[in-house]
């Protein structure tokens, strides 16, 4: 009878009263935090979550298509459940794509939650180090949790694990428990850059000034001042710098331990270590289509390429390239099929079949192309740790670029168009365009324009849903984009489409989560 | 007055003298056997009566008297009420019976080239379904008693094999296809099915999914040697092909749709018509021997056997060498007391498994392109899309079939040793020793030349190896205790302790080839190991009142090591009482009536098959494969990821009940049963959607839920002719079972849509919601135009709000379900003289087939990401532009009747004037299904966890099968 009191003996498998066997241990735990974000699971067919399927259901992968096909900088051609609806902001709480981010967002919050627990007491200076990377993840989860989703369940180390229903939180409270998490643990965060990617004081910063740029979004209550409080802490710190050039930060060295100084905070992939369809592979491949944009050729990457489904809509390449400099206003010619005559260095769009997309389901042929982020080298030789499957292009979350193009917003909201709005974005400008041929006067900047300059400067990087929410564009009349609302031109859309409904799987499983207001 | 008598004993049906008969004095241990002509002699006294008996003839008894010479002639038996039944832990005379137990015997088998042991079974028994996974070589059934009370946790019953419970039929061992294949099916006596919960609850934590009573053939005490060959050859071959388009009609579709196919593709059309599908099947021949020795060797009956298979598959590259053996000895010493019982078995297969991607590869592959192309010789030479630019494109079908190499060796031992003494101090009790241990080991790889395209695993070519062990170890001590106080009360009492042991472990690596252009990419090596005990205690009450009113009950108490100390045990009783109504006066003299029993069962049973976790009350780190790591302080490392777990998992408990009447007339030649059950499951083990942040994941595995089974099972057997030259039996079974979910979630949320089933590609298809039977579809509601032609993309607006239909959950319908809710199996055997005839047939009604192959035809999926792509031809039919996964259109009624075999045979006595018989046979397998269904064949059972969902499985072949048994 004494032997039903088994303990595993397989050696990948460890009680969690043997987790202070090993220091690694701790080290390892930590690491599955990051990799929540950016990989399915532990091995192949071990995803984190059941869904019907593993790859596309990644974080990162599920929370870029909720910012962007959802916008004028996407639409995906595929027929997979979902795709159709975010396409055309028609989505329903049962769509997979936000009940997987949802889900997985909570998840990176239990994970974390479990670390605090097992650390919990510890006096050892990198555990609580690793502590407050924890809770920076624990944030940044919430965050896009309340960015999304607006009022998710909450949950802290207090609770357990096991059978029970967590409370709700409304947006406004967890927006307090964000800003106050972060600024609670920036002392014991490592210093700028110390260990990139794990999260420094400057990825904290940069979290609370994004934080703090939709705090209206979020509670009612514009706090432009601290937005600019923490983008001149990151502008003003010495480890951070731009890159020379816009392309180095979407090529596989695009890291800091390749130089990049201006990453400040990214989801680490390799294409031997840290693998997966879940960010910046899914990003290369699902653009690419083999006759217009061809992944063997253009990224390196010759295996499982080409999955032709995303592509931008005409409206992003209006607001890219200004036809009205480049080509006095004519068609864009179809001998210019990757716009080289545009000036702006950030272009890398190509022309397909047409610009327009004659049905939101037509094929990936059709639309506008986007090969911004690559598998090769910024010099286009071959990556370190090269994959021809897997690209080890990190998944760029915070940049400096964002620091001064938040204070540009943030300045221009108090205090409006000034020199010292002109300068940030110039900053970025001059890099772009190589030299002051583009830059910008007083005169130029309105709301709009620095709207389109964030398109222009984060186009599929994962912001776009957030900065139309921001300026009140995302639905509703006011910007149209092809196929927005599921008209060929576009048509206006409800504005309780600015947040995502609550998953039918959670309305279901938890009774006290309410479902937001239009589902 | 003793003196010397000499007899003949035949057989009704040939005439001929029967060998090895057992001619005993009655209440004696005197006795005889008959010679290899069925002569006999014994010396025996004027008031004696002999027993003539032997197995599967029906006994006779025949008082002395006067007579010197005694000739017998033994019929068949037919339903012989003597018969004794194996149940848990010991027998039961068929009369006595109290539970819901069918036995099927050997000369009841199926017929043909059988390979698996379950396959013997298949329609013979009512509430038993068998459905295989497909024709592949030695593959495996799914098999469900009674439908199954179970949702997530296995629906497999527990198999014992010659009182040792084997490794359920879910738990595979890697490089195995089919955990029954061990048993060569030549060596099979019988199979007990014990069906409701009174006589499987002996089994306790594993009973709820029925029991399966598997025992192997025995030598015979005091018979002379005998040996046996049985041989036979098959040829088998494809039934039907998909009908896809040829190449002349892709190319017509091609041009005649410019619209939606970028014109930059033209170029990539060839100039052929490749039929891919005859390109990979081919016609199979097929071959199998078996050589059994038995009889008695100084009082040690004994029984060697032999199997060599040699199975190929009618798929390119798939085949199968199965070697087995046996033995079994069972000795009796000390004057009988001491009953010895040694069972071994052996099997060594050699599978072969290939690549059945390649089927539905078939089907896709663009019938305009060549099999080979000589300008790619990186790809062997192979025609394949990925030289063309398109990596997502269709792999060449012949190259993925033949140049796979998928194979595994497993070896298997199952042995055992039962002892039985009687105690010689207290005659009327037994001690019952079971040990057994069953051991497998398999060794297999996946291999891909580097000339393969690649795939997302591996990026060139693929070598792979894997290794499993799995152990498991038995004891087993009862005692049993019989006594029959007077003609009126009989007791029967059985009590004992079971200790169980498992251990699995296994090993598994992949990685890429590598040479001087293709560096490493990806070297995975994974290792596992987990074991699980079960310690129990059991006890079983059998009394006889008036040989009229019997009384069962029995206990068991199950430890379980997969459950924390507080859930750790499980109480597992039952009760059964049934009345021998013909025993009553009012009947005992109506010589019409020769059974009628009604039987009244209760009892509750478990189950903690608890998928890959053993340890699901703990809570557990698992680490990361490479690929899967993240950096930490500049360097990459696996990472350490809390699994879920539920402190409290328990056990799932199934309440039944079962009433049943066995009934026979006219001297048993129409004999039959008919049962009515109820079943209830709690606490099922269930993979739940929980809520976020309560847990390590969306789902937990937990005790949540309920479900319903009920339903009624006819078997009926007649003997429709039986005289000396000619005999026909008939046996027909009838089920219907109906399948309820009653609760699903923690919450009761009256709105909660179910657990869907799909994928991301082809949508929510099915839903198990309450009040629905499990896997039920869930589809939108195609409207049709005048001509009842489907009209693409039209769907009913069930919600009534408007906005998009089309693959919209709240817009969709619960319409039927895979699950047949009747089923009938008929079985007929005739002999005439020396010829014989048997048959096999089997009708599903009711069950619904997803064709998801139809579904997934549409005009934009022929030319999308640089390649072009085959249809099936019913793309004509709909002419849908895009593909509509979830139209009911595509859920058909997947009704059939099967004539699962059909076998011919004729006997020839004294074989070439020798002592031989000889019997040849001629055997044709799956000779016909009629259906509406429009697929290939309706009968798709459950692949990749989806039920009822036609995907393209290995197809089930047309097989003629040429055999011979001699006897000498």
């Amino acid at each position: 009878v004494d032997d039903l009191d088994v303990k595993p003996t397989d050696p990948n498998k460890i009680l969690a009263g043997n987790l202070g066997d090993d220091p690694a241990y701790m080290e390892q735990t930590l690491a599955k935090l990051y990799a929540s974000f950016i990989i399915s699971g532990q091995k192949d067919d071990d995803a984190d979550i059941t869904s019907s399927d593993d790859g596309f259901f990644i974080t990162m992968r599920a929370l870029w298509n909720l910012q962007t096909i959802t916008t004028d900088e996407g639409i995906c051609a595929w027929g997979d459940v979902g795709i159709s609806d975010l396409n055309t902001q028609n989505w329903s709480a049962q769509n997979p794509f936000l009940t997987a981010v949802y889900q997985r967002l909570s998840l990176s919050v239990t994970y974390a939650n479990d670390f605090l627990n097992v650390t919990a007491g510890s006096t050892e200076p990198n555990i609580i180090q690793y502590r407050a990377e924890a809770r920076y993840l624990r944030a940044f989860a919430y965050y896009w949790l309340m960015d999304l989703f607006a009022n998710p369940p909450f949950t802290t180390e207090e609770d357990g694990v096991g059978k029970y229903f967590p409370e709700q939180i409304q947006r406004a409270d967890l927006f307090k428990f964000i800003v106050d998490e972060l600024k609670a643990i920036e002392p014991d965060l490592g210093e700028p850059g110390f260990n990139y990617p794990q999260a420094d004081k400057g990825s904290c910063w940069m979290l609370l000034a994004k934080t703090y740029l939709n705090a209206e979004v979020y509670t009612g209550t514009a706090q432009w001042d601290e937005c600019k409080t923490y983008c001149d802490k990151v502008i003003a710190s010495p480890a951070y710098s731009l890159a020379a050039n816009y392309r180095q930060n979407f090529s596989a060295d695009n890291d800091r331990g390749h130089g990049n100084n201006e990453m400040i905070f990214a989801f680490a992939e390799d294409g031997i270590n840290t693998q997966g369809n879940g960010g910046i592979t899914f990003i290369i491949q699902s653009s690419s289509d083999g006759t217009y944009i061809d992944a063997a050729t253009l990224h390196d990457l010759p295996d499982n390429p080409n999955w032709n489904g995303n592509r931008a809509r005409k409206n992003l390449m209006n607001i890219l390239v200004d036809t009205l400099t480049v080509y006095g206003n004519n068609p864009v010619p179809a001998t210019d099929a990757t716009f080289a005559q545009c000036p702006d260095g950030r272009v890398f769009l190509h022309q397909k079949r047409s610009i327009n997309i004659p049905t939101p389901s037509s094929s990936g042929d059709f639309g506008i192309g986007v090969y911004k982020f690559t598998a090769r080298n910024y010099d286009g030789s071959r990556a370190e740790n090269y994959s021809p499957t897997f690209a080890s292009t990190d998944f760029p979350v915070f940049r400096l670029a964002d620091a001064y193009l938040m204070r540009a917003e943030a300045l221009y909201n108090t205090s409006g168009a000034t020199a010292a709005v002109v300068a940030d974005i110039n900053m970025i400008r001059e890099r772009a365009y190589g030299d002051d041929s583009g830059n910008i006067s007083v005169s130029d900047v309105d709301a709009d324009f620095i709207l389109d300059e964030r398109a222009r400067e984060f186009y599929y990087e994962g912001q776009r849903r957030t900065d139309l929410v921001r300026f009140g564009k995302f639905t509703g009349g006011d910007y149209l984009w092809q196929w927005k609302g599921g008209t060929f031109d576009g048509t206006s859309t409800s504005s309780h489409f600015d947040i995502f409904p609550i998953p039918g799987d959670e309305i279901s499983a938890n009774p006290n989560i309410k479902q937001n207001d239009g589902y | 007055q003793e003196k010397v008598v000499t007899g003949l004993v035949t057989d009704a049906n040939d005439g001929m003298g029967i060998p090895g008969v057992s001619v005993v004095v009655k209440g004696t241990t005197v006795g005889t056997t008959t010679d290899i002509d069925g002569n006999y002699t014994l010396s025996v006294d004027d008031n004696a009566t002999i027993i003539y008996s032997f197995v599967g003839y029906r006994s006779q008894e025949i008082v002395v008297g006067s007579q010197s010479q005694i000739n017998v002639i033994l019929s068949i038996e037919t339903e012989n009420l003597s018969e004794i039944v194996v149940i848990g832990y010991g027998t039961v005379k068929k009369e006595d019976k109290t539970g819901s137990v069918t036995s099927v015997s050997s000369k009841d088998f199926n017929k043909g080239n059988i390979t698996s042991p379950q396959d013997l079974l298949v329609g013979k028994s009512a509430g038993v379904v068998i459905t295989s996974a497909g024709g592949a070589p030695g593959s495996g059934s799914t098999i469900r008693i009674r439908g199954g009370s179970s949702f997530n946790a296995s629906n497999d019953p527990l198999i014992i094999v010659d009182g040792m419970p084997i490794e359920s039929v879910g738990n595979n061992v890697s490089g195995s296809s089919n955990a029954l294949s061990f048993i060569n099916p030549n060596d099979i006596e019988t199979f007990t099915v014990l069906k409701d919960a009174s006589s499987t609850a002996i089994y306790g934590s594993r009973a709820s999914n029925g029991v399966i009573i598997i025992t192997t053939k025995k030598g015979v005490k005091g018979s002379p040697l005998k040996v046996n060959y049985t041989g036979s050859i098959s040829v088998a071959s494809a039934i039907d092909y998909v009908d896809v388009y040829s190449g002349d009609q892709l190319r017509k579709i091609a041009v005649d749709h410019p619209v939606l196919y970028d014109p930059l593709n033209y170029n990539k059309l060839g100039t052929e018509n490749t039929d891919w599908q005859k390109e990979i099947f081919r016609t199979a021949i097929s071959h199998d021997h078996n050589l059994a020795f038995s009889g008695s060797k100084k009082n040690v009956p004994y029984r060697i056997s032999l199997g060599y298979t040699d199975q190929t598959g009618i798929l390119e590259n798939t085949d199968m060498q199965r070697y087995t053996g046996s033995l079994n000895l069972n000795p009796t010493f000390l004057n009988d007391d001491l009953k010895v019982n040694m069972n071994a078995k052996f099997m060594m297969t050699n599978n072969n498994f290939g690549d059945d991607g390649a089927i539905g590869s078939a089907i896709s592959m663009d019938p305009t392109q060549p099999i080979y192309d000589t300008n790619a010789p990186e790809f062997g030479g192979y025609y394949q899309w990925q030289k063309y630019g398109a990596g997502l494109g269709t792999p060449n079908p012949v190259e993925q079939a033949k140049e796979v190499n998928n194979k595994s060796d497993v070896y298997r031992v199952v042995a055992n040793l039962k002892l039985n003494y009687t105690l010689p101090f207290l005659r009327d009790m037994q001690a019952n020793l079971n040990v057994a241990t069953d051991y497998t080991e398999s060794d297999g790889q996946n291999n891909r030349p580097i000339t393969s395209p690649s795939t997302i695993v591996s990026s060139w070519g693929k070598l792979s190896d894997y290794t499993a062990k799995n152990k498991n170890n038995l004891l087993d001590f009862y005692l049993n205790y019989k006594k029959e106080f007077n003609e009126d009360n009989k007791l029967d009492l059985t009590g004992g302790y079971s200790w169980q042991h498992f251990e699995r472990e296994s090993t598994d690596y992949t990685r890429s080839i590598e040479d001087a252009d293709h560096p490493l990419q990806v070297d995975k090596n994974t290792a596992s190991e987990t074991e699980n005990y079960l310690v129990s205690f059991f006890g079983r009450m059998n009394y006889a009142l008036k040989n009229k009113y019997l009384l069962t009950g029995t206990f068991r108490y199950d430890g379980s090591s997969r459950f924390s100390e507080d859930n750790r045990w499980g109480f597992f009783p039952s009760a059964a009482f049934a009345w021998k109504m013909h025993e009553e006066s009012f009947l005992k003299d109506v010589d019409a009536v020769s059974d009628l029993k009604i039987r009244l069962g209760w009892g509750i049973t478990g189950q903690q098959d608890i998928s890959d976790n053993d340890y699901p009350y703990q809570p557990q780190y698992i680490s990361s494969e490479q690929g899967y790591y993240y950096p930490i302080n500049g360097q990459f490392t696996s990472t350490l990821r809390p699994n879920t777990y539920d402190p409290d998992i328990k056990w799932e408990e199934t309440t039944t009940q079962n009433i049943g009447l066995d009934f026979g007339f006219l001297n048993n030649r129409i004999n039959g049963s008919v049962d009515y059950y109820f079943r209830e499951t709690k606490n099922l083990l269930n993979n739940v959607t929980i809520p976020s942040g309560s847990n390590f994941s969306n789902r937990l595995y937990t005790n949540v839920g309920s479900l319903e089974n009920k339903g009624f099972e006819v078997s009926l057997n007649f003997v429709a002719i039986s005289t000396p030259d000619m005999s026909l039996n008939i046996g027909m079974n009838y089920t219907h079972n109906d399948n309820k979910l009653t609760k699903l979630l923690l919450t009761d949320d009256p709105n909660y849509i179910g657990v869907p089933e799909g994928s991301g590609m082809t949508g929510v298809t099915q839903i198990t919601r309450v009040g629905e039977e499990a896997h039920s579809f869930f589809v939108n509601k195609q409207i049709y135009d005048s001509n009842g032609k489907p009209i693409e993309g039209l769907y009913e607006d069930i919600a009534g709000k408007g906005g998009k239909i089309s693959g919209d959950n709240a817009n969709k319908y619960i319409y039927h379900s895979p699950t047949p809710t009747d089923i009938f199996g008929l079985s007929a055997r005739f002999n005439y003289k020396q010829f014989d005839m048997s048959t096999s047939l089997r009708a599903n009604i009711g069950n619904y087939v997803l064709n998801q192959v139809a579904a997934g035809a549409s005009y934009d999926q022929i030319q999308q990401i640089g390649y072009w792509k085959n249809m099936p031809t019913n793309l004509s039919k709909t002419n849908f532009v895009k593909r509509q996964f979830t139209s009911d259109y595509f859920v058909e009624n997947a009704s059939f009747l099967k004539m699962d075999n059909i076998s011919a045979g004729y006997t020839f006595n004294k074989f070439a004037g020798k002592d031989i018989n000889a019997r040849v046979s001629f055997t044709v397998q799956n000779v016909f299904t009629i259906t509406n269904y429009s697929g290939l064949d309706p009968e798709v059972g459950e692949k990749d966890d989806r039920f009822g969902v036609d995907n393209n499985f290995y197809p089930r072949p047309r097989t003629f099968t040429l055999g011979v048994n001699l006897t000498f």
